[in-house]
């Protein structure tokens, strides 16, 4: 007994380590797609949105058919979003086990730009080219000096998604919603005929908020890089949120914001009567609420004055590492997957975003029906070319914008809307000065 | 009296059939909704289950083996090697520090012994971050030996072996002694043999802790084919794309080997409590 | 001959605790003292990135006392303490007592039962909990409110305590049935003459509970109330996955180890999260000296 005791121990003593050498390398590597010739090379995908691989998949697909002497082997990870971006930081700044691509979400850029060191390679040589294509505002996100080190999905243009059975009850008009004040209106006339809110406002999530006060051309931080993250429009458009919060018109979302199962499932039961996210949602309602098919318009954000707006900024960026070890091959790709008019109107078919490149909004290409177009009907584009003119793009690249997004996210909405211990004008100072503080 | 042993017996049985439904019920929901393919289901009615036959199925679990070229059994994987690793070579050490400190007596015994007990209140996610710098110059970062070497010497083993250490016969070692016998063969020929109740305790114990460890291999792990079990699962509720359907079956496995473990072993493992515990 | 023998193994037992201790000494200095003198050196620090870091002196402290969140975190994390502490002992010894009983049926069945969640991980606790106390009026806690002519809530969105009340629930959940068997053989080891004597002099439960019991069970309950303080402070992983991956609301739900998590390697300022650390071990080493002086833990083992 003792004997095999002993022996148990020292074979797993030695095996156990070795094991451990083996296998902790070989993380990367992944399984390909389709089967591919032996010589292609493998890169590796990092995304924190589950449908982004599904398009680059499909980028990897095309352009194997297409190279067949130079074929890729995509291999695609999905992480949630914050961990996906920790890992990256830290992956990047330890010089090891970063990925070859990866998406970096728009809030978190900055964060990637500090310091000398950027852990990107420059795509100046294949957005260049192409840039008047392109909605330059929005590209200029991912830049820094004159480097491009980031090319973005979508516009991402800010909508207001009706349920529109719950405002036939209410015999509202979604033509009708212009104004807030309208909006705030119709929201009594719903609850008075249904019972339901007209809208929900998120507490743990600033998306909702940010377009809200964008829309005013207001932001967190001003174009000389000043905090006004308090200033009156702020406050005013936090209270106004407020104010429909506690007349019933609007509750707070179930589950903090629009991305929980609780959010999915109240929707989907007709919860309330609509909801104010860029169109890159859309995916969210075909997916997760299939229920709601047909009874979903898609229209303009109500507006405060006729001064508004409608604010862009993007959502995400697609980066080359630097420590990938072919950055020519992977932007190569890279152009074909996004940047490429192909690659663009995929954007639209597979993803349902609205390219940012938008030269080819009024093409044929746009035309084709897909999943989106049978759920939320066949015009969504001509109600997004309408707001063409109006696109304002945010000043989200400021290098604590992430910090003021986590803090309106976690601490102003929650404080202010739901907790309700601090007035809307506290919350926002309460913010401010963290901000100043921590510079 | 035969009356008080009804009322009692009805009470009690009431009072624990309820503790019992809910310490059982979060294994039995989860069980179920693994077997619930519309995953909408979960969401529109909370947690209150309306189940139908035909809702079931084993798809979930299918899809625990085609979803990303079966990542999830590379977790599977990934938590055995590392709780395997973790628990022999934190028994080992600890076993021989703990014997070491009870059986003998030497100049820096005390010390050593308080030192021991400090170190097991002060929670190793305080030096996270030290750690993670250290991990990182070693070049131990992503593999299975930065998850496991920093906690492998555990102070809390080794204060249940100086416990168990304490009833052992020192008398043995003098005849030992006598004999010829060195001492790190007392240690591993007769001594370790008595204390084999305490390597089956602490070995449930220390596989349960690595099984179920969080924090510290949700740090060192970078990519998501050297996730362990835990980090891997909550990927499953990224906001991005929910993958309930997985996350259910996934947690459900996950659960199934450290119950086996602790089922087959219940005996030695309460009993090794006792001695573990009572003298503390 | 002889003395030379005995010599020699008295050199051996001399030098022998030496190397059963040397895995642990080398195992403190690497993996304890070391991090423990770097944590120290990193809160005087402000990280650009893992290859530059400079010296920014007591700075990292300064900001300390303008942070509105670590308020927040030490409220959550010593109000959880203090719930699981008094949950744990209060449930853990009356179960016990009651798993102890030989009048009460199906013992061992009930034991199994109640030990079992303590098998499983947080990640497998948070899953089922984050859809038990969610929002909106399906789910089961809010039907049970609704039942009871309570009003629903939200509760992980709802006030700090019902932020606590959500953590300690979860976290007991996972934590009862240890302690539990902890208490179950404290009580095993109390001799059985002491409860016959008591039968003799006539005494009823209630006493029997605070005179026997209770003083049986003294080392037990310091033995369990340390690990859950312990515990209770170090919490991070019921937070991480109840809100998932850490994203608590204002004041609610985050602890002093999530806050550091999250400064660290989501905010990537390590000198910060270090000073942080700095200020919870301090914290932590008191506690400790507390403990020391007042139950004796260390003392005893020296002795012996």
């Amino acid at each position: 007994m003792k004997k095999y005791l002993t022996l148990v121990l020292c074979v797993m003593m030695l095996v156990v380590p070795l094991a451990a050498c083996s296998t902790g390398n070989t993380g990367n590597t992944g399984t390909p797609t389709d089967k591919k010739p032996a010589e292609a090379t493998a890169l590796t995908f990092w995304t924190y949105v589950e449908q982004h691989t599904e398009f680059f998949n499909d980028a990897a697909n095309r352009w194997n058919t297409n190279n067949p002497n130079e074929t890729i082997n995509l291999s695609c990870e999905t992480y949630p979003v914050e961990d996906m971006h920790n890992k990256l930081l830290i992956t990047l700044q330890s010089g090891q086990g970063a990925p070859d691509i990866v998406d970096v979400n728009v809030a978190k850029f900055s964060n990637f730009m500090k310091g000398n060191n950027v852990g990107f390679v420059p795509l100046n040589d294949i957005i260049e080219a192409e840039k008047s294509s392109f909605l330059e505002a929005v590209l200029d996100i991912y830049k820094k000096g004159d480097t491009y080190y980031g090319i973005e999905y979508h516009v991402g243009a800010p909508v207001i998604y009706y349920n529109t059975e719950i405002l036939d009850q209410a015999g509202v008009k979604v033509e009708d919603l212009k104004y807030w004040d309208d909006l705030r209106n119709a929201g009594k006339l719903v609850l008075e005929k249904t019972g339901k809110p007209i809208i929900t406002f998120e507490i743990s999530d600033s998306w909702c908020y940010y377009i809200m006060i964008t829309e005013q051309k207001s932001d967190y931080f001003d174009r000389n890089g000043e905090c006004i993250i308090d200033n009156d429009i702020n406050v005013k458009t936090l209270q106004f949120m407020l104010d429909m919060l506690e007349e019933g018109t609007a509750i707070t979302t179930p589950g903090g914001n629009f991305h929980t199962e609780e959010y999915f499932g109240f929707m989907a039961k007709g919860g309330a009567a609509s909801m104010l996210l860029p169109l890159w949602y859309m995916g969210r309602f075909t997916d997760y609420m299939p229920e709601l098919k047909g009874k979903v318009q898609i229209a303009p954000i109500p507006k405060w004055t006729d001064n508004d707006v409608a604010p862009v900024f993007g959502g995400t960026g697609t980066c080359v590492t630097v420590q990938c070890k072919n950055p020519d091959l992977a932007k190569r790709f890279l152009f074909d997957a996004k940047v490429s008019p192909e690659g663009a109107a995929q954007i639209w078919n597979v993803l349902g975003f609205d390219p940012l490149r938008w030269d080819i909004w009024e093409t044929d290409v746009m035309k084709v029906p897909n999943k989106y177009t049978d759920y939320f009907g066949p015009d969504i584009f001509e109600i997004i070319m309408k707001m063409k003119d109006e696109f304002y793009p945010t000043y989200i690249t400021h290098e604590q914008f992430p910090k003021a997004n986590e803090l309106v996210a976690k601490n102003v909405l929650f404080k202010a809307l739901s907790e309700k211990n601090l007035t809307p004008a506290e919350a926002l100072k309460e913010a401010a000065n963290e901000l100043k503080s921590s510079k | 009296m035969k009356k008080y042993y009804v009322g009692y017996r009805l009470a009690t049985t009431i009072i624990f059939l309820i503790l019992s439904i809910c310490a059982l019920g979060p294994f039995v929901y989860l069980l179920i909704a693994s077997f619930i393919e519309d995953m909408s289901q979960v969401f529109k009615n909370g947690l209150s289950l309306k189940i139908s036959m035909d809702m079931l199925s084993i798809n979930n679990y299918a899809l625990l083996f085609t979803k990303d070229n079966g990542l999830y059994f590379s977790w599977y994987k990934n938590s055995l090697i590392i709780t395997i690793y973790y628990t022999v070579v934190s028994l080992f050490f600890s076993s021989l520090v703990g014997y070491g400190v009870t059986m003998y007596d030497f100049k820096f015994k005390r010390p050593l012994v308080v030192i021991i007990l400090s170190t097991m209140m002060i929670p190793l996610e305080i030096l996270m971050l030290p750690l993670y710098r250290e991990m990182l110059g070693f070049g131990l970062l992503n593999t299975y030996t930065g998850v496991v070497i920093p906690f492998a010497v555990s102070a809390f083993a080794i204060y249940f072996f100086m416990q168990y250490a304490q009833t052992l016969p020192k008398e043995l070692m003098d005849a030992a002694r006598v004999d010829g016998c060195g001492e790190f063969r007392i240690y591993y020929q007769i001594m370790a043999p008595i204390m084999i109740p305490a390597f089956g305790t602490m070995a449930i114990l220390q596989a349960m802790t690595a099984w179920n460890d969080f924090l510290w291999p949700l740090i060192v792990m970078s990519t998501n084919r050297n996730f362990t079990l835990t980090v891997g699962l909550q990927t499953y509720l990224s906001p991005y794309g929910n993958n309930y359907n997985a996350l259910f079956s996934g947690a459900v496995l996950s659960v199934i080997p450290i119950m086996i473990l602790f089922l087959a072993n219940q005996k030695t493992f309460i009993s090794g409590l006792t001695i573990g515990g009572v003298k503390g | 001959m002889n003395g030379h023998k005995n010599r020699h193994y008295y050199n051996a037992v001399k030098k022998a605790p030496y190397f059963f201790t040397l895995p642990f000494v080398i195992s403190f200095v690497l993996f304890f003292l070391y991090p423990v003198i770097y944590m120290f050196v990193m809160s005087f620090q402000k990280i650009e990135s893992l290859e530059s870091w400079s010296f920014v002196g007591f700075n990292n402290y300064k900001r300390l006392s303008a942070d509105i969140h670590i308020g927040s975190a030490v409220m959550n994390s010593v109000l959880f303490t203090i719930g699981i502490v008094v949950v744990n002992i209060v449930l853990g010894v009356l179960i016990a007592v009651g798993l102890n009983n030989k009048k009460t049926l199906f013992r061992n069945g009930f034991r199994s039962a109640i030990y079992l969640p303590a098998l499983t991980s947080i990640v497998v606790a948070g899953i089922y909990f984050r859809l038990f106390f969610a929002g909106g009026e399906a789910t089961p806690l809010n039907r049970l409110m609704t039942l009871l002519n309570l009003p629903t809530r939200e509760w992980l969105y709802d006030t700090r305590l019902s932020g606590i009340f959500v953590l300690v629930v979860t976290a007991t959940w996972r934590w009862l049935g240890t302690n539990t068997l902890y208490f179950l053989c404290g009580l095993q080891s109390i001799p059985e003459e002491l409860f016959e004597a008591a039968d003799i002099d006539g005494a009823n439960s209630f006493q029997k509970f605070w005179n026997i019991i209770i003083p049986g069970l003294k080392p037990i309950l310091i033995f369990v109330g340390t690990t859950l303080v312990y515990g209770g402070l170090r919490m991070f992983g019921e937070s991480y996955v109840l809100w998932p991956r850490g994203n608590t609301p204002g004041g609610i739900g985050v602890t002093i180890v999530l806050y550091i998590y999250k400064t660290a390697f989501t905010s990537f300022d390590f000198g910060y999260a270090s000073a942080l650390s700095v200020l919870l071990f301090i914290c932590l080493i008191l506690i400790n000296m507390l403990f020391i002086k007042f139950f004796g833990i260390g003392k005893q083992e020296g002795r012996a």
